[in-house]
């Protein structure tokens, strides 16, 4: 039974070109923008000047977004940590009641676009008209103003301190209770326990959190805006955003500014690599870890109300306020029968002149976005992980260039790039917007997809090779199927803060490339809150519709079906 | 069944070689096994024949198609072989039937065939009336077996096993030892079973080849490799051994008298290229060495003192400390063999004494 076919012969140069085809688009999408922002603040290609570095010191218009912006990181940073431990250590290890809702509720603070949580906030909150301020000067006591860097401090932790959240919860997670136990036998009281053990072993985990955080809230152009601009307080992305309009432009100032932000991004991420890098000491396999238990005790409930109420302010007050204000008549009051009202989904979604399209643009770039996120994902983990080749890695780094680049920045580096021949024909297209959604979402895709990919043994693709398989055969029978799922998956989570993209788009929307948000934000500086609360409301309830979809179909992945014949 | 050559093969990965010019005759219709350390290159060696890697020199026939040469590669799914994987690479999205006649309607086998085939080979592996189970559910002693009948069903010219047993836990991976062996006897399918654990080794092949850093060290039935070992690695990898350094003073055939550094002189079987004067070493196996009433200063006697015996079951471990030597001789006896601490004469026959090289290890 030997083999009669004739051997083939390899194709050795030609199997190199797809490698560097995908190595030289990730590095033009990712290169170009950036490129331009260089080249700009040095003023080049004109001339060459380091006017913007050095006039930078002098001008407050300058130095006080800059000052602004760490302030805000800071301050976020900080708040994270004393929201987010806490409430990881109440759910991950004690016996407090209601830790799965707490749970979720902390998660679903990341499903509501951050512009719709400071939108939310100032219904809530704002100085004379929230409804909360309103509701206290009626009880004689006194009012907040969102408007401010407290506000805008608040509404951005209870945004972000999810990631540290989780993070510290995982790490609490994977302490094994023999770690603990072992201490206890050695005469170590709680106080000892936690201050030898615990904390040092979660401590990457609380750094890393909160740098993340820190990063969020220092490049999040929506909050900073909502928040920020009426109150007089600008930050780097506000800035650089503001200035697109004014003449004489001050392209440089902006561009160093820019770059600015990117060394605080870039610094922020490389120390929170380095933080959940120290974490591996813990990281020992899942399997035979038994989590430590703590009993609260007679604390059992003053924690409980604390975790429930945070939760409650976190999610049900800001969805709720926008609910209300969705279906009133004015958005001051509380709905209620006499009070019921669908003018404003008319408002916004028939009258608006501009929702309709905007609605429409971004259904489409998100899906267009997510597609090609996932396609190039795709090829980025084949390379990675079924082939042999040298620089096979490299497609995956260059994805991975933008988690260090702001919404802002990059599409600010994009709009140089197509003020600039030659791709001047893009400028204030769709297409446009297309590539800057590509760009700052696929580290998302990509990451998803080498998750997927690296469970998937490449055994199981050469177990049918060596069946008979050819090798389109094994693909298409064996391997993408397998890897549909988190096909799925990547393709939804793209799909949903595309479909939200604000802090890049404000750059780079003309007349007609209007998305949702933009919509939002529009109608939300014209002070039309009740079609502003009836957009947020839709947006929220279509995004919790898709990550539910992403949910189930990321836990149907983990049990293989059982199918019978 | 025709034989699997592989000619002057090479393969690399980035300057470092991991098959050197390796010349090797699988015999066909045998159970041949590939035995080594982790990165002796067992593995590349098997994914060359395989058709997954392709050999950066040299060429791999099977009688006397050419498989694999640098130039031109049959596809592996040209090949007719079939592969057992080390995780088993059982596909999870389909059930045991399925994950079984994929290779059927490969091969385009008529449907109504495909049914019969299926549950013979599922029959032939102890899976029979398992077809609708899916294949999340099987224990991995299953998975083995249907990862078996999966690379069998097609009825291959050569079975290609990596590791297959050693997922699985000590008595199964010893029963599947017997049932593997049995299943080669009946098909007459060329096994080649790469391992790193010389007892599977020893127990299921016709021929072992041990490998070691690229290179075959030695080939042949495992009783010549136990009997007649070439090397110090290839001793040292089939087992616990006493060492002993020495000079080779005289030679009489395949014979060679050794000086060893403790003094006693030692007769055992040489080694292909020993000769008088060489360095040497010299390797017993702790069960070939007997308490003796022979007079210490007579060959291979050495005399000691037993410093502790453990009891291990089936045998009886002993640590004999002999003068002039820092590592305790280890002893191994029968259950009713006597021996008592303190002083010991024992004995070890030239036949199971082997002189080897001192160069190498």
């Amino acid at each position: 039974m030997t083999p009669l076919v004739a051997p083939r012969r390899r194709t050795t140069a030609g199997s190199k070109l797809p490698l560097w085809g995908l190595i030289a688009g990730l590095s033009l999408l990712v290169g170009y923008p950036s490129l331009w922002l260089l080249l700009t603040a040095f003023e080049l290609p004109e001339q060459f000047s380091v006017r913007a570095f050095t006039d930078f010191v002098g001008d407050d218009s300058l130095v006080r977004p800059t000052l602004n912006t760490v302030v805000l990181g800071v301050l976020t940073a900080i708040g994270t940590v004393l929201v987010g431990v806490p409430l990881a250590w109440y759910t991950a290890v004690t016996d407090g009641p209601f830790r799965r809702f707490v749970h979720l509720a902390v998660l679903a603070t990341y499903i509501t676009p951050p512009y719709l949580t400071a939108i939310a906030f100032t219904l809530l909150l704002s100085p004379e008209a929230g409804i909360l301020n309103v509701l206290s000067r009626r009880m004689g006591g006194p009012s907040f103003d969102v408007y401010s860097m407290a506000g805008l401090v608040l509404v951005v932790t209870l945004h972000v301190c999810s990631f540290c959240y989780l993070l510290v919860h995982d790490a609490l997670k994977r302490i094994d209770a023999p770690l603990i136990e072992a201490a206890r036998t050695l005469q170590a009281g709680p106080w000892q326990v936690l201050r030898r053990i615990l904390l040092p072993l979660v401590a990457p985990a609380v750094t890393g959190g909160a740098l993340l955080a820190g990063i969020l809230a220092m490049t999040e152009f929506g909050p900073q805006a909502v928040l920020g601009t009426p109150g007089g307080l600008t930050f780097l992305p506000t800035r650089i955003v503001s200035s697109l309009g004014g003449y004489p432009p001050r392209w440089a100032d902006m561009a160093v500014l820019a770059l600015i932000l990117v060394v605080f991004a870039a610094v922020g991420l490389v120390a929170q690599r380095r933080a959940l890098g120290k974490q591996s000491f813990i990281t020992v396999t899942g399997r035979g870890v038994r989590p430590i238990r703590f009993s609260l005790g007679r604390a059992r409930w003053p924690a409980a109300i604390a975790a429930v109420g945070f939760a409650t302010v976190a999610t049900v007050l800001p969805f709720g306020v926008l609910v209300s204000g969705a279906f009133a008549r004015d958005w001051t009051t509380l709905v209620s029968p006499g009070n019921f009202t669908l003018e404003n989904f008319r408002a916004a979604f028939v009258e608006d002149e501009v929702t309709g399209s905007a609605v429409l643009n971004s259904a489409g770039l998100a899906a267009a976005a997510a597609t090609i996120c996932v396609v190039i994902a795709l090829a980025v983990a084949y390379f990675g992980h079924r082939t042999t080749q040298r620089f096979r890695d490299l497609p995956d780094y260059l994805a991975a260039v933008p988690l260090g680049l702001p919404a802002t920045v990059l599409a600010f580096g994009l709009l140089l790039a197509v003020t600039n021949p030659p791709f001047q024909f893009l400028y204030g297209t769709l297409g446009l917007l297309l590539v800057l959604y590509v760009v700052r979402f696929l580290p998302l895709a990509t990451r998803t997809m080498n998750s997927g990919a690296s469970q998937l043994s490449g055994e199981l693709e050469l177990a049918a090779r060596i069946t008979g398989a050819s090798w389109w055969q094994a693909t298409r029978r064996i391997s993408l199927p397998l890897i549909w799922p988190t096909v799925v998956a990547a393709w939804l989570l793209v799909l949903m803060p595309a479909s939200n993209e604000l802090g890049g788009t404000v750059v780079l929307y003309a007349s007609g490339t209007e998305t949702i948000s933009i919509a939002i934000i529009r109608l939300n500086d014209l002070g039309q809150f009740g079609p502003v609360a009836a957009l947020a409301v839709a947006v929220i309830s279509a995004l919790l519709l898709i990550s539910g979809l992403a949910q189930w179909i990321t836990t149907r992945r983990a049990s293989p079906d059982r199918r019978t014949r | 069944m025709s034989d699997v050559t592989f000619e002057a093969v090479s393969k690399g990965y980035g300057g470092n070689l991991v098959v050197k010019d390796l010349d090797f005759t699988i015999p066909g219709g045998q159970f041949t096994s590939i035995l080594g350390p982790s990165g002796c290159g067992k593995t590349t060696l098997l994914r060359m024949l395989a058709g997954f890697m392709t050999p950066d020199t040299g060429e791999i026939r099977n009688g006397t198609a050419v498989l694999s040469t640098p130039g031109t590669m049959v596809p592996p799914e040209k090949r007719g072989m079939g592969m057992v994987f080390q995780q088993y690479a059982i596909w999870p999205h389909m059930n045991v039937f399925e994950n079984v006649s994929f290779g059927l309607e490969m091969a385009q086998v008529p449907r109504h065939e495909i049914g019969s085939r299926v549950a013979e080979a599922l029959e032939t592996v102890g899976l029979g009336g398992y077809e609708s189970r899916g294949s999340a559910d099987l224990s991995g002693g299953q998975q083995q077996r249907l990862a078996l009948a999966r690379a069998l069903v097609t009825r291959p010219s050569v079975l290609l096993l990596d590791e297959p047993l050693s997922n699985l836990d000590a008595r199964l991976r010893e029963r599947m030892r017997f049932e593997l062996r049995e299943l080669q006897q009946r098909t007459g399918i060329t096994f080649v079973y790469v391992t790193h654990d010389q007892v599977e080794a020893m127990s299921m092949s016709d021929t072992i080849a041990i490998m070691r850093s690229g290179v075959i060290e030695q080939h042949g039935a495992p009783e010549e490799l136990y009997n007649r070992p070439v090397s110090a690695f290839v001793i040292d990898f089939l087992g616990l051994n006493n060492w002993f350094d020495g000079t080779v003073v005289g030679m009489d055939g395949d014979r060679a008298r050794v000086k060893v550094t403790s003094g006693a002189t030692v007769t055992g079987t040489a080694a292909p290229g020993i000769a008088v004067d060489a360095n040497v070493r010299v390797a017993v196996r702790p069960e070939d060495f007997v308490p003796t009433d022979r007079p210490a200063g007579q060959d291979n006697v050495l005399a000691g003192e037993v410093t502790q015996s453990l009891f291990m079951g089936s045998y009886l471990h002993h640590s004999v400390k002999v003068p002039g030597r820092e590592d305790n001789v280890v002893v191994q006896t029968g259950r009713g063999a006597r021996v008592q601490q303190g002083p010991i004469n024992i004995w070890a026959d030239p036949h199971l004494t082997h002189v080897v090289p001192a160069s190498d290890l």
